[in-house]
């Protein structure tokens, strides 16, 4: 399989007040041509600095990287030309219009008169920028902002995008057509890596992920691996005793055989188990008989914040 | 694609920018309009006084105000670039293949424009009012006044890349242009200050700017004011621009 996206050791710390945060803490990553990637992490975990180091926006302190078959340190100018980024701020001039936004960029490149406005015309029909095209950037609404965000992106025809937090503060009808949109680009032979701390963002849009915690990538594969290494069924019970119950509770059931993992949190054992349906009523019986009372019980698949809070020992949502 | 090709295109969005904005085009023609008609009438008494003996008032006061025109038309272009850091457009032209030098001169040379622009307003404007100009020497005033703004805007655009927030920016701008503008003699000639002020006018670059302009515009242009203005803005502005051209190539924009 090839690599569009390769990278060693990539490291980066920023000096505020006197202190030295270590942002971005060693990164390797590979990116397969044609796939979207998704780099999911709560905020502040070093995805936004580690895509300004990819994107040339930033110098990394130590490791290398090779994009799109660019040394990223030797050839940083060149690699601008094979990828596209789109940052979160958006970077569309509100006081242009899309269509003088899109000629200026394809100029910026190199293409001529000419040959911009042949692409900025194709780009205006596929993502449904007709009857706007002419307004200034300032009157869109903010999925038709974030469309002409992304057209911007893809302007010079990169074979590598990078979104960041792409759908952050748009509604749920914009979100889901902009997922149209990623899948579509990707369709036409574009890798996308995109970073999101969105779980269900990256379960149904991308093709593999990596997990970022503390400048650190704590897993990589695809959403269906990832989930399969928790291994069985998650079963949640809320517990309605007092902490030495609780001690007592996650004691019992770490040494029962079909337990894989169990952990206590917030009035809340959670239990890795194999074939739920199957140890539920088990589970129930061991309480009844260890006379611990329960409050409430589901059981459900794992989901992306499971493998989250398996590696990193907190959940995404609180993270 | 070639350095001059990226100069164009960031010059030309920026032009078309100012010219699209109607308050920019008031302020263009109304500020210098505002000093002939609200300020210029005040100096008819001074006629005779030191630093006024020459000609007619506006001979003094005129080259004062291009000045002036010149630092402002420099000075506050940073609070523009905070707005495009903070919509990610900076961000968006630094992954481009294009020169970051050209990026910040763009900018530059339209706050340039626009200043010379209004000099060459405001000159004409005050022709009736009794201004007698040398053309000659005005010529050599414009690419002094070209490089103070020049000097300017590119400080102004390396403070706001360095500081991204235009509540950090105002106080350093509005702190030093106030010593900058007062110490310049621009309003009133240095001549009629006491001996201390005028040796601090001294170390203020613009100071030389306004001396020079009134020699300039009155037709001496072989004089040693001239010299010492060039003399003390071109190293200023190397330095500012070296300073500029770094925050531009290492900046998190």
């Amino acid at each position: 399989m090839e690599h569009i996206v390769l990278t060693n050791g990539l490291k980066k710390s920023f000096k505020t007040q006197g202190k030295t945060v270590e942002a971005v803490r060693g990164v390797d990553l590979a990116v397969r041509r044609g796939e979207v990637f998704g780099f999911l992490g709560p905020n502040g975990a070093g995805k936004t600095t580690t895509l300004r180091m990819l994107t040339t926006l930033l110098t990394p302190d130590a490791g290398e990287a090779t994009l799109a078959g660019c040394d990223l340190l030797k050839h940083p100018q060149r690699l601008r030309e094979r990828i596209g980024y789109v940052s979160q701020a958006g970077g569309s001039d509100r006081g242009m219009s899309a269509w003088e936004n899109l000629v200026l960029q394809g100029r910026l490149f190199g293409m001529n008169r000419h040959n911009a406005a042949a692409q900025a015309k194709a780009l205006i029909l596929a993502f449904d920028l007709e009857a706007i095209v002419d307004r200034k950037a300032a009157t869109y609404s903010g999925g038709q902002r974030r469309r002409l965000d992304v057209a911007l992106g893809m302007m010079h025809r990169p074979q590598l995008l990078f979104l960041d937090e792409p759908t952050t503060g748009l509604d749920p009808q914009n979100r889901a057509r902009l997922w149209e949109e990623v899948r579509r680009l990707r369709d036409s032979g574009v890798t996308i890596f995109l970073t999101t701390h969105y779980l269900d963002e990256a379960d149904a849009l991308a093709d593999r992920i990596a997990i970022m915690d503390q400048g650190k990538i704590e897993a990589e594969g695809s959403p269906r691996e990832l989930k399969k290494q928790i291994a069985g069924d998650v079963v949640l019970l809320g517990l309605s005793a007092d902490g030495a119950h609780n001690e007592k509770a996650l004691e019992l059931f770490s040494t029962q055989p079909y337990v894989r993992e169990a952990s206590y949190e917030q009035g809340h054992l959670r239990l890795y188990v194999h074939e739920g349906e199957a140890t539920l009523p088990e589970i129930l019986r061991l309480l009844d008989h260890a006379q611990i009372g329960l409050k409430t019980i589901s059981l459900s698949q794992p989901t992306l914040d499971d493998v989250f809070l398996r590696q990193t020992g907190r959940s995404l949502q609180e993270a | 694609m070639s350095f001059f090709s990226n100069l164009q295109l960031y010059y030309v969005r920026k032009v078309k920018e100012s010219l699209h904005n109607p308050g920019f085009l008031f302020m263009a023609v109304g500020t210098p309009l505002m000093y002939l008609l609200l300020f210029a009438p005040m100096l008819q008494h001074f006629t005779g006084m030191p630093g006024f003996t020459s000609g007619s008032v506006l001979n003094v006061f005129l080259p004062g105000v291009v000045v002036v025109i010149a630092v402002y038309g420099g000075l506050y272009v940073g609070f523009g670039l905070v707005d495009e850091i903070r919509q990610g457009i900076i961000e968006r032209f630094r992954v481009t293949p294009t020169s970051r030098l050209a990026l910040l001169l763009g900018s530059v040379l339209r706050d340039v424009s626009g200043v010379l622009v209004q000099t060459l307003l405001i000159t004409l404007m005050a022709i009736p009012f009794g201004l007698k100009v040398y053309w000659g020497g005005f010529i050599i005033v414009m690419i002094l006044l070209a490089i103070i703004s020049a000097l300017f805007a590119a400080f102004s655009y390396a403070l706001a890349l360095r500081l991204k927030s235009e509540d950090a920016i105002a106080p350093i701008i509005q702190g030093i242009s106030l010593p900058i503008m007062l110490l310049a003699g621009f309003l009133l000639p240095m001549e009629m200050a006491p001996h201390w002020l005028q040796v601090a006018a001294h170390f203020n670059p613009v100071y030389y700017a306004v001396e020079a302009s009134r020699a300039l515009i009155g037709g001496q242009v072989n004089t040693p004011v001239v010299f010492q203005a060039f003399a003390v803005l071109l190293p200023v502005m190397a330095l500012v621009f070296w300073w500029a051209i770094r925050s531009y190539k290492t900046a998190v924009a």
